[in-house]
């Protein structure tokens, strides 16, 4: 195809080989988990942040450090405890004495402020720490001691939750649950993928991540790469598509929800009436046109598809799902009820 | 002209190519919708002509009639259904787009193009969009979005196609074998002529009365009329207008199935019938007259058994003469005649065949004079016994026979008078 005399031509030609070269890069030091990482690359350069649930030892940390390496971008930890303070995460005002004994209050800036920050085991932190959060995932900015301090874009936040290890934790409010765009899984390996891991990590050479972007334009090529995704052109239809399945995650009369036309049919699934107690909030349509648009770019293409949306419909909406005690009792779990959900929107696709 | 404004007209021009292919598309899609409702609405039609016409040859006229208002609704609601098919799925260029993209497997693309081509401000990959599709311009043929130009649904005229010939087959076969007057015999009431089984009864019934003869409904509804007066009007009037609705109605559903089978049926009024049986002459067109196929004279000039009613003067009861008039009143006719007030039309053929073949009985109950008295009517005559002398017959249809030539002239001096 020919892309001369195009704007943004070569970007959009580009843009799946950066991606697959990031890929590339960070399974150096990650074995498997291929549709996790994808994900997570496809939230980072959607502009949103990640929930990364697993187990202890698969490789959470590491995904995000080999993340931070490939991107070559700052990149900061916070390993949240009881007592984690929120000026242990967003700074705080210190009494400097210069060289001749003038004493100052500076702001020392805290862990939040990189590129890349990983929180890890975000749920041990107390709720007025994650709350600490909320504003600079949201808005890019930071207000300690009275300021307000601006977060250099891109700013990607992954947070990490150990799912069997709830004692001493504080679950995540809806709020801030709703500010991640995508909860990736990591799962645990199988007998194959475990030998790799082993074998990888337990030798004398240890995996050389190389970056995809130089320190000085790393930055501005990621934005340079979301500005693109933003540009991907979406039909009035397939709006309305990600609109009916947030609509249709909502049981039908919580939250005072009006069904519009050829959404109530999927609204009355029998698992969402039975089973959630809360559904989607208008994040989540927002969060799928935006992971679709990724996708589409990543196919090649301009505009948004019906498929992409598909695709990321269960990365998007499964945390944003609340379940009642029936489900839990009946052991259904999100993505069961997300299934149904896709299907009956799909049959009244136009 | 500047390098990008040469990039916009080739962009346009690009664009236009794909506009056209999908205008090729959608003109397929749209040809083949019209189609299927075309041929599905004439399956329909022509499989319900079918079953009029096979109707036609086998029912009777009412249930034939039945039959063609219930084909007409099938065949109507057939007509709204493919209506509402045809405007259900008439394309638009974006659904004829929508149509091409999941066909071709273009993910979207033509109907973004199309969706973003009608704005005033277009996205800056348009362009790129535009490439794009173009790229996939092969695997939008109309060819391969829609391979069929005419559609399926043609085949359905060929089972209905069938059937209508069938039915005509049918008719072919069936109708001369069935001949006329085939089907449910009906027969004028105004020719009707009503005897007794025994001559020694005399029977009476007002033209009002002897009419439901021919009407069970109305007979049905004459059977309550001993309530109040008000009551029994009114009952008489609904129950009078149905028996015309429905005599109507049979006659239409007779005439159609005459139309379609193409036979004569004997639902032509007796007198009708006994005009058309009666021997050609000058004043032939008379007989087409009400007044003289009505009266009596015609029917035994045309060689029905004579009436009996109104029966001769001398063998009238005293109270006979009430019915006599009231008979000669409300028909308007004369009926003291004898035979034949036609000169022209005097001297038939001589028949072989005993009159009574011609003619049909309907078993009626009637009661005895002292039960049947109506309100206002003439008392009716009693019921008199009388034995027959041993050279007396019981009534029985005199055959027709030729006049002798010596005769006629006597005769017909007479009837000139």
């Amino acid at each position: 195809m020919s892309t001369q005399n195009l704007p943004d031509a070569v970007m959009v030609g580009d843009f799946p080989r950066l991606f697959r070269r990031l890929q590339a890069e960070v399974h150096k030091a990650i074995i498997g988990q291929e549709t996790s990482v994808e994900n997570l690359l496809i939230a980072l350069f959607a502009g949103g942040h990640v929930l990364i649930e697993g187990v202890p030892g698969t490789g959470k940390t590491t995904l995000v450090k080999a993340l931070g390496l490939a991107l070559n971008l700052s990149f900061n930890r916070i390993q949240a405890t009881v007592d984690l303070m929120p000026a242990d995460i967003t700074g705080t005002r210190v009494l400097l004495s210069d060289s001749e004994g003038r004493r100052e209050f500076s702001f020392q800036p805290g862990p939040i402020f990189c590129h890349i920050l990983l929180v890890d085991e975000i749920n041990r932190a107390t709720p007025k720490t994650q709350s600490a959060l909320l504003e600079a995932m949201a808005e890019l900015q930071v207000t300690a001691g009275g300021r307000t301090f601006s977060l250099t874009p891109p700013y990607f936040v992954m947070a990490t939750l150990n799912p069997i290890e709830m004692e001493g934790t504080y679950a995540l409010p809806e709020a801030q649950v709703d500010r991640f765009m995508f909860r990736v899984r990591l799962g645990f390996p199988d007998e194959v993928g475990l030998a790799r891991i082993v074998s990888a990590t337990t030798g004398a050479d240890e995996a050389v991540i190389e970056p995809v972007f130089a320190a000085e334009e790393a930055a501005g090529r990621v934005e340079q790469m979301k500005r693109l995704v933003r540009q991907v052109m979406v039909v009035p239809e397939a709006e309305r598509y990600a609109a009916r399945i947030v609509l249709a995650t909502q049981p039908a009369p919580v939250r005072g929800v009006s069904d519009g036309p050829g959404t109530r049919t999927a609204a009355q699934n029998d698992m969402v009436s039975r089973y959630v107690s809360f559904g989607s909030s208008p994040r989540g349509a927002q969060a799928l046109i935006l992971g679709a648009k990724v996708c589409a770019l990543l196919d090649g293409r301009v505009n948004v598809a019906f498929e992409d949306i598909e695709r990321i419909a269960p990365i998007v909406l499964s945390h944003r799902i609340m379940l009642n005690y029936a489900a839990h009792s009946d052991g259904v779990d999100a993505s069961a009820v997300l299934q149904q959900v896709l299907a009956s929107v799909r049959s009244a696709r136009p | 002209m500047s390098s990008r404004s040469l990039g916009i007209v080739r962009s346009e021009q690009r664009l236009e190519l794909l506009l056209a292919d999908l205008a090729a598309v959608r003109r397929r899609l749209n040809s083949l919708t019209w189609q299927r409702a075309v041929f599905v609405a004439a399956a329909t039609a022509v499989g319900a002509l079918a079953l009029v016409i096979v109707s036609a040859v086998f029912l009777g006229p009412l249930a034939f009639l039945g039959a063609v208002v219930a084909l007409s609704a099938i065949v109507l609601g057939a007509g709204v259904l493919c209506l509402r098919l045809l405007l259900r799925r008439h394309l638009t260029q974006a659904g004829a787009a929508r149509v091409a993209d999941e066909r071709a497997v273009l993910k979207g693309r033509l109907q973004t193009l199309v969706e973003i081509a009608g704005r005033d401000s277009r996205p800056v990959l348009f362009p790129y969009l535009v490439e794009d599709t173009l790229g996939l311009r092969a695997s939008l043929s109309p060819r391969r979005i829609e391979p069929r130009r005419f559609s399926r649904s043609a085949l359905a005229l060929i089972p209905a196609g069938a059937l209508l010939a069938l039915a005509l087959a049918l008719r072919s076969a069936i109708t001369p074998l069935l001949g006329p007057g085939t089907g449910r015999p009906t027969a004028a009431r105004e020719g009707l002529t009503v005897r007794p089984a025994q001559p020694q009864f005399l029977p009476y019934s007002s033209p009002r009365r002897g009419g439901r003869l021919s009407d069970p409904s109305a007979a049905r509804g004459g059977s309550g009329t001993s309530g109040s007066a008000g009551t029994a009007g009114s009952s008489k009037q609904t129950s009078g207008l149905l028996s015309r609705l429905m005599a109507k109605a049979q006659n239409a559903g007779q005439r159609l199935q005459d139309l379609l089978t193409g036979r004569t049926h004997a639902s032509a009024s007796a007198p009708d019938q006994l005009a058309r049986n009666a021997p050609a002459g000058p004043n032939e067109n008379d007989q087409d007259k009400p007044e003289k196929s009505n009266a009596p004279g015609a029917a035994t000039a045309s060689g029905l058994p004579p009436p009996k009613s109104p029966p001769a003067a001398s063998a009238r009861q005293p109270d006979d003469k009430f019915a006599a008039n009231d008979t000669n009143q409300e028909n308007g006719t004369r009926a003291s005649h004898g035979s034949g007030t036609d000169p022209h039309g005097l001297f038939g053929a001589g028949e072989n065949a005993s009159p009574a073949d011609r003619s049909f009985q309907i078993a009626i109950n009637a009661r005895s004079g002292e039960q049947a008295t109506t309100q206002g009517g003439p008392p009716h005559a009693r019921h008199i016994d009388i034995p027959l002398a041993p050279g007396q017959r019981s009534d029985e249809p005199v055959t027709r026979e030729a006049v002798p030539a010596g005769d006629r002239s006597i005769i017909k001096r007479i009837f000139e008078r």
